[in-house]
């Protein structure tokens, strides 16, 4: 991170937001994260069955 | 608590300001004040997403749970993934290309003034509120466990806040969140390392411990509606609830509106989805842990200082004897429990098992003394004594070597001011947005937007430092204000989701929200053995059907703009 990043000072054109990548990129970008989300909660879902397995009751 | 200590906490608090100080030089334009030109990395936003949801009552009032309860709280959170990636696929794409200051904005475009003034309003009426509970909560611990005036702990707590916020904007605001978001996970990881540490258990038998205690029970497959913690209310109801509070609040709205372009925006809400379970395991760990902990430390009779010395002045000679009560049950709980754990590592398990069986009937005893002293406490001070919330700092300052209780202390204080920070900048950016330039000056430079908007910051501010110092005499005002607040939270959300149905219209929306909020009421005082989880689905669902019905029958998009 260097301190440019942060101050995130807007480009000399006045445009500051970007315009939003290729439609189809963005789309299977979008499948890829969700599938690596549904993976950690799967995990992190099944270490607490574990934790539960084990010590309760 | 001792001066290194203090110099962590000072420390911490004079680094926040300076680096608000420093951010705010780069704020001239109210797109940058608000938005922050809409440049801001999505890792960065994703933190700040963290930071807010996790305020100092998740520090010390989820963790205090933990220790009472156990895990079973985390199911609140099962559906908070599952929202992320809907709202990633519907209103991000939505809200972000309108290029709005607020969600509500975006209502008028969609549904006409009327709409939009009655959400904000709405918005401006429960979140107001609520900053001052958030404030109040931590304040009221401190006050208690410092032994100092209320005005003053809110004041520590409140005024840098204020002040970094205001300099800044949501440039200072989302860099602080970053930063007190890791130090906020750097304090917990210290003290589960502490805990693990200083215990004369192995953690394996620490766990065995708590789960026979019911303490490591995380999932209740039972399905019913009156069960406020179920793996169905947390899929279902909670889904509803973080769609409706990532989706609509404006201080959560605000984090993804600032990012570079959609795909950072679904980015930065994605960390949340990654790391919100987890998170919020660790933080009922740590609670759950500390409970093992004190089997084998001797812990106070009553956790909060301020009632403890009331009880005792009052009725000294009761209160010595519940105490010598509780000291003999807590030496023969702490007896048991160590001999559990020689026995199982000797490998004895049906004599492990046995002492198992007279640990929880001692583990009964401690708990039944301390019963008796809560009521007691409530008897003499005529306040709740539930103690909960003041465990976990208690410990802190009382267990944690010299350096960890000040980064803790610093980590409180960080989790307040990371969530005040948020919703006070989001509360200026809807008092400008939604209602001085929509309808007092639609007309007006840059600089004097920026200027006024630094003054709502503060007018929000100072409101929230009141409501927080007369938390106690408005306790019943802020319940009724928090209570009417949730009638409208599913509602909103119907709103924003009949907003993606086409052919609906202002009268629809108008007539649903007014529907989801009554049928919310019906079910909060008619019905409230509803657990509140799904209050949200129910205002949500009853908007949309009404909605859509209503703009089928006034003409459909064609009336749109009432």
């Amino acid at each position: 991170m260097t301190s440019s990043d942060e101050r995130n000072e807007p480009p000399a054109d006045g445009t500051s937001a970007e315009a939003s990548p290729d439609p189809a990129a963005s789309r299977a970008r979008f499948i890829r994260t969700l599938v690596r989300v549904l993976s950690v909660q799967v995990v992190a879902l099944a270490l607490l069955w574990i934790l539960q397995a084990r010590y309760h009751g | 608590m001792h001066p290194i200590n203090w110099l962590i906490v000072v420390g911490y608090i004079g680094y926040v300001l300076v680096d608000g100080v420093r951010r705010s030089k780069g704020t001239d334009k109210i797109e940058g004040y608000f938005l922050a030109n809409r440049s801001l990395p999505w890792w960065a936003l994703g933190l700040s997403v963290m930071a807010t949801q996790l305020s100092a009552v998740t520090m010390i009032g989820t963790t205090g749970q933990g220790a009472t309860d156990g895990l079973r709280f985390v199911q609140f959170y099962f559906g908070l993934p599952l929202a992320m990636i809907i709202l990633g696929v519907t209103l991000v794409p939505f809200l972000h290309g309108a290029k709005v200051y607020t969600a509500y904005e975006y209502l008028e475009r969609r549904f006409g003034p009327g709409t939009r003034s009655a959400t904000s309003f709405l918005f401006l009426l429960s979140r107001g509120m609520s900053v001052g509970t958030i404030l109040a909560a931590p304040g009221v611990v401190f006050s208690a466990i410092f032994g100092w005036p209320l005005i003053w702990s809110v004041a520590l707590i409140g005024v840098p806040t204020v002040a970094y916020t205001m300099l800044g904007g949501i440039q200072a605001v989302t860099w602080a969140d970053v930063k007190q978001m890791i130090l906020i996970i750097l304090a917990l990881l210290g003290i589960l390392f502490v805990l693990f540490a200083q215990m004369p258990v192995s953690p394996d038998e620490a766990l065995r411990i708590a789960g026979s205690t019911g303490r490591l029970k995380v999932f209740d497959f039972s399905f019913t509606l009156t069960e406020q913690y179920t793996f169905w209310s947390g899929i279902l109801g909670g889904t509803f609830l973080m769609l409706s509070y990532f989706g609509t609040d404006q201080s959560q709205v605000q984090r993804y509106l600032a990012a570079k372009n959609v795909d950072e925006a679904r980015s930065s809400l994605m960390i949340s989805a990654y790391w919100k379970i987890p998170l919020q395991g660790l933080v009922l760990l740590v609670g759950v842990l500390v409970f093992v902990y004190y089997l084998f430390v001797a812990p106070p009779l009553l956790f909060n200082p301020d009632h403890e010395a009331q009880v005792r002045s009052a009725d000294p000679a009761a209160y010595g004897a519940l105490e010598t009560r509780f000291d003999q049950a807590f030496t023969e709980r702490e007896a048991v429990a160590l001999e559990v754990a020689d026995l199982r590592s000797a490998g004895d398990v049906a004599a492990a098992d046995a002492a198992m069986e007279r640990f929880l009937t001692q583990e009964a005893e401690v708990q039944e003394i301390r019963g008796e002293a809560l009521a007691m406490a409530e008897e003499v001070t005529g306040q709740s004594s539930r103690d909960v919330n003041y465990i976990i700092p208690r410990f802190a300052l009382n267990e944690l070597p010299i350096g960890l209780s000040g980064i803790f202390i610093a980590a409180i204080m960080a989790a307040a001011m990371s969530s005040i920070s948020s919703e006070l900048n989001s509360l200026s950016t809807t008092t400008i947005i939604d209602f001085y330039r929509r309808w007092v000056r639609p007309e007006a430079s840059d600089t004097h937007y920026l200027n006024v908007s630094k003054i709502a910051t503060l007018f929000w501010g100072a409101f929230a430092c009141v409501v927080a110092t007369f938390a106690a005499t408005l306790g019943s005002l802020i319940e009724v204000v928090n209570r009417f607040g949730s009638f409208f939270y599913g509602s909103i959300l119907g709103v924003f989701l009949l907003a993606m149905v086409p052919r609906t219209n202002g009268w629809g929306a108008g007539i649903g929200l007014v529907s989801g909020m009554g049928s919310v009421a019906y079910f909060t005082f008619f019905q409230p053995q509803i657990a509140f989880l799904w209050h949200n689905v129910i205002g949500a669902v009853v908007v949309l059907v009404v909605g859509t019905t209503v703009s089928a029958l006034t003409g459909g998009s064609e009336a749109a703009g009432a």
